[in-house]
């Protein structure tokens, strides 16, 4: 398991790789990219309209979570990998290729 | 309204995997800095470090006060459930002069979970994956008798037999730097459904792509108003969109549940930390109550304003439905 910044990459490779299992998309969110997305979103030198976006599109998968959309969850987690890949290489680090 | 400059929270560096853990746990501000010597983590279980984040944002030297300890592994893992012993050292006052000995008991924290997460009733500590075990370990009524800084250990046994131990340091203040229990709370006119000139992402981050208001009991009115119509409020501040903790929309979604509940015998207030931002401006509200003189704050702080207008109780960071309720369930009827 990933522990540096790039989790937040792997993390939701794992998460789309579970669709379109809603519960098991939420699980593996949770435990393994939710944690470091927060991290990437405060992490020094990314300026402030990439942290947004990697926030924002947290909120949003969260509130599919939540209505149970699974079109949207799917939609959702891909434009939050895009922000979280573009917020990574904004700081340099190698974004992860997703292994599933 | 005045813009503020602020960055985003930092984690304290130490390698790669604690920053991860660290920012978890709460907003710490730019210029916070605590003694090196105790910043290193210690302990081992089942193979896994542990590491010790103070969660409390604000401890005054000799009023008892509620400290929050977040136990966490490299793997990401939470401790979780059951209770662990938390021990004191007093590190000084920071200028580099050598500590005296400040004798201080030890204390027994309680695991307090996130709201939404399970409570583990009956287990030991067990380190968890976030949806499985989610919070921090509380004391209450802990009164360091000396300002400074002051390094706590928490330690215990977990499911497996295993010891571990784990240290992080805080600042104890002289005084302090936040509204506060006894205080007269400040009479903020802050932003409601409705307000004119004011975005709805500045009432709630929830709406900033156009979606309705959230929660729209919680932003029918002003902390000026409660006090003036002699209600209590529970006030709570934070963002759920933005929040670099990840405490502060299970905690909003916890003050929306008890205004379903208890909305004849308060009024219920969320305000949200940002106008804008992008533009890193932050509502006049939030300055007004959460400021420090560093120029930064934290969130989320859950605030009780008594009928009388003073600030009945406080909570900073986790707060549950358990520690809220038996205080709201004493308010008589509203008028």
């Amino acid at each position: 398991m990933a522990v540096g910044l790039e989790a937040a990459s792997t993390g939701l490779c794992a998460a789309i790789a579970a669709l379109p299992d809603p519960t098991e998309v939420e699980r593996t969110f949770t435990n393994e990219a939710h944690a470091a997305l927060h991290s990437l979103a405060a992490a020094a030198g990314l300026d402030r309209a990439d942290a947004a976006r990697v926030l924002e599109g947290m909120e949003q998968v969260e509130t599919d979570f939540n209505s149970g959309d699974a079109g949207a969850l799917a939609t959702d987690l891909v434009a939050l990998q895009v922000s979280a890949d573009e917020a990574l290489r904004a700081l340099a680090i190698e974004v992860p290729v997703c292994a599933q | 309204m005045r813009p503020v400059t602020r960055s985003l929270p930092r984690a304290f560096g130490r390698v790669t995997a604690v920053a991860i853990v660290l920012v978890l746990v709460a907003c710490s501000p730019a210029g916070s800095q605590v003694p090196t010597q105790a910043a290193s983590p210690t302990g081992s279980a089942s193979g896994s470090q542990v590491i010790a984040e103070v969660a409390t944002f604000q401890m005054v030297a000799g009023r008892p006060g509620r400290l929050l300890v977040a136990l966490v592994s490299i793997d990401r893992r939470w401790l979780s459930f059951g209770s662990v012993t938390f021990s004191f050292a007093y590190l000084g006052d920071g200028s580099g002069s050598p500590p005296p000995s400040v004798p201080m008991e030890d204390a027994t924290a309680a695991f307090l979970p996130i709201p939404g997460s399970p409570d583990g009733a009956g287990l030991v500590p067990t380190l968890t994956f976030p949806a499985d075990g989610h919070g921090v370990y509380k004391a209450d009524s802990v009164t360091f008798p000396q300002a400074g800084y002051w390094q706590v250990v928490a330690s215990g046994e977990l499911d497996d037999g295993t010891a571990f131990s784990a240290d992080a340091a805080t600042e104890v203040l002289a005084t302090p730097t936040v509204v506060s229990v006894g205080d007269v709370a400040p009479q903020s006119d802050n932003a409601v459904i409705g307000t004119a000139g004011v975005p709805n992402a500045a009432i709630d981050s929830r709406a900033a792509s156009g979606e309705p208001i959230p929660d729209p009991e919680l932003h029918a009115t002003s902390i000026a108003a409660a006090v003036d119509a002699g209600h209590p409020a529970l006030v709570v501040f934070s963002t759920p969109v933005y929040c670099v903790s990840q405490f502060c929309g299970p905690v909003t979604d916890l003050v929306e549940q008890l205004a379903a509940d208890y909305g004849d015998r308060a009024d219920f207030i969320h305000v949200e930390i940002y106008r804008d931002f992008q533009a890193t401006q932050i509502n006049q509200t939030v300055l007004d109550w959460l400021q420090v003189p560093s120029g930064d704050f934290r969130e989320p702080w859950t605030f009780l304003i008594g009928a009388d207008g003073r600030i009945a109780a406080s909570w900073d960071t986790v707060v549950t439905r358990g520690e809220i309720e038996p205080l709201l369930r004493a308010l008589p009827p509203k008028d």
